[in-house]
């Protein structure tokens, strides 16, 4: 039996060699690390939270069964969240989802689909009028970034919301880095201006 | 040289992503002196940070389990083996440095035997064969009293050796057989769990 691992405390790097020799505690380690990263990417794009699951565990388990082919001259986490995005846009390739709604996705026709595909703002305010004020502001920043281009919304969620690089993000959607500039600029000013009322 | 105008918005854009390049001297330098310009961008950064702020989305409970009912966790023959043997090794320093004393020892004795073998290789063969020789006569007498007390005539057959050399080669030949089928099984059952 090989000898109990305490992963928390390891990087990603250690973990993926851990997971290459079969052992089970790298894998989940490296789910319960990136699960919530990579499922709010995911379902930032999509909008829908059923097809978000769908993507977010298709990710993870693409990059769990090919574990042995990563390189590890990559980040391990750009490596999952690229394959995150490609999913994510290829999706909305497919159903060309173009319907945004805040009180759940274009196709949601039940109280439980609505309900199911609604967003969920945290609140991580000290008091209610400010969770309000928050909530408010949070949602408005998610219609936003929903109504944005699929490829600006990757951009912008990879930029401010995971707080990769434009160097990573550019080797992450195979952009060139000038246009990966250009692309979050275009999207800050549009949801500057698209939350311009709500400020 | 300062700039007479505002600063257009891919210029704010350079500053907020605290680019350092060709020109932007330029722009800083007009920010010192242009309160509006300052409030743009100080604008710019609240808006950022509040995208910033977004919380993190959690799935459904039980998504790694989910996730680990596809994923085939694979365990190389090398791991394989090297968890084997460590879990061989005892737990605790005395132990390892007796099992490890013992192990050494051993060595000794079996090199030591080695070399003298080969030191003294004429005197090693002959005392094999005789060796050899003897156990076989050995075998072969107690096969032949065993088959003459169990089937009597049918013992004295067997007792030729010609018989019992055909058995015997057949016997090698079936368990060589299974045991090549039974590698090839193995190595194909790993190579699908592997895919």
């Amino acid at each position: 039996m090989p000898r109990l691992l305490d992963a928390s405390n390891l990087p990603d790097a250690d973990l993926v060699v851990l997971a290459q020799e079969g052992r089970d505690e790298a894998y989940r380690e490296l789910i319960r690390r990136y699960e919530r990263p990579v499922f709010s990417l995911v379902y930032r794009m999509v909008r829908d939270r059923e097809a978000a699951e769908d993507l977010a565990q298709e990710t993870f388990i693409k990059v769990l069964n090919n574990i042995e082919k990563y390189s590890p001259e990559f980040k391990f986490s750009s490596w999952l969240f690229k394959i995150a995005n490609n999913l994510a846009i290829d999706s909305l390739r497919r159903r060309r989802l173009q319907t945004i709604s805040i009180d759940g996705a274009a196709g949601a026709a039940t109280q439980a689909e609505i309900e199911a595909t609604s967003f969920e703002i945290g609140d991580r305010s000290e008091n209610a009028l400010d969770a309000m004020a928050n909530q408010e502001l949070g949602t408005a920043i998610e219609v936003a970034i929903a109504k944005l281009r699929p490829l600006y919304r990757s951009c912008i969620l990879l930029r401010h919301v995971d707080g990769r690089s434009y160097e990573e993000i550019a080797q992450l959607l195979d952009l060139p880095l000038g246009t990966v500039k250009t692309y979050i600029h275009r999207a800050r000013h549009e949801l500057r201006e698209a939350l311009e009322d709500v400020r | 040289m300062t700039l007479t105008r505002h600063l257009l918005p891919d210029e704010l854009d350079l500053l907020l992503d605290g680019e350092t390049g060709f020109g932007v001297q330029q722009l800083t330098g007009h920010l010192r002196d242009c309160a509006s310009c300052r409030d743009e961008l100080s604008a710019l950064r609240v808006f950022v940070s509040d995208i910033e702020t977004l919380p993190e989305i959690a799935p459904r409970v039980g998504f790694a389990e989910r996730v680990m009912h596809e994923v085939h966790v694979f365990e190389p023959w090398q791991v394989a083996i090297r968890t084997s043997i460590a879990g061989w090794v005892p737990s605790s320093p005395a132990a390892r440095i007796a099992t490890g004393t013992a192990m050494t020892g051993a060595a000794m004795l079996v090199t030591g035997a080695a070399v003298w073998g080969w030191a003294h290789r004429d005197t090693t063969a002959f005392v094999g064969a005789l060796v050899t020789a003897r156990a076989r006569d050995g075998v072969l007498a107690a096969l032949t009293a065993t088959a003459q007390s169990l089937v009597g005539p049918l013992g004295d057959i067997v007792g030729s050796g010609l018989p019992l050399l055909s058995v015997a080669g057949a016997t090698l030949v079936t368990g060589a057989g299974l045991g090549f089928f039974g590698l090839r099984a193995v190595a194909a059952r790993a190579r699908r769990l592997e895919a």
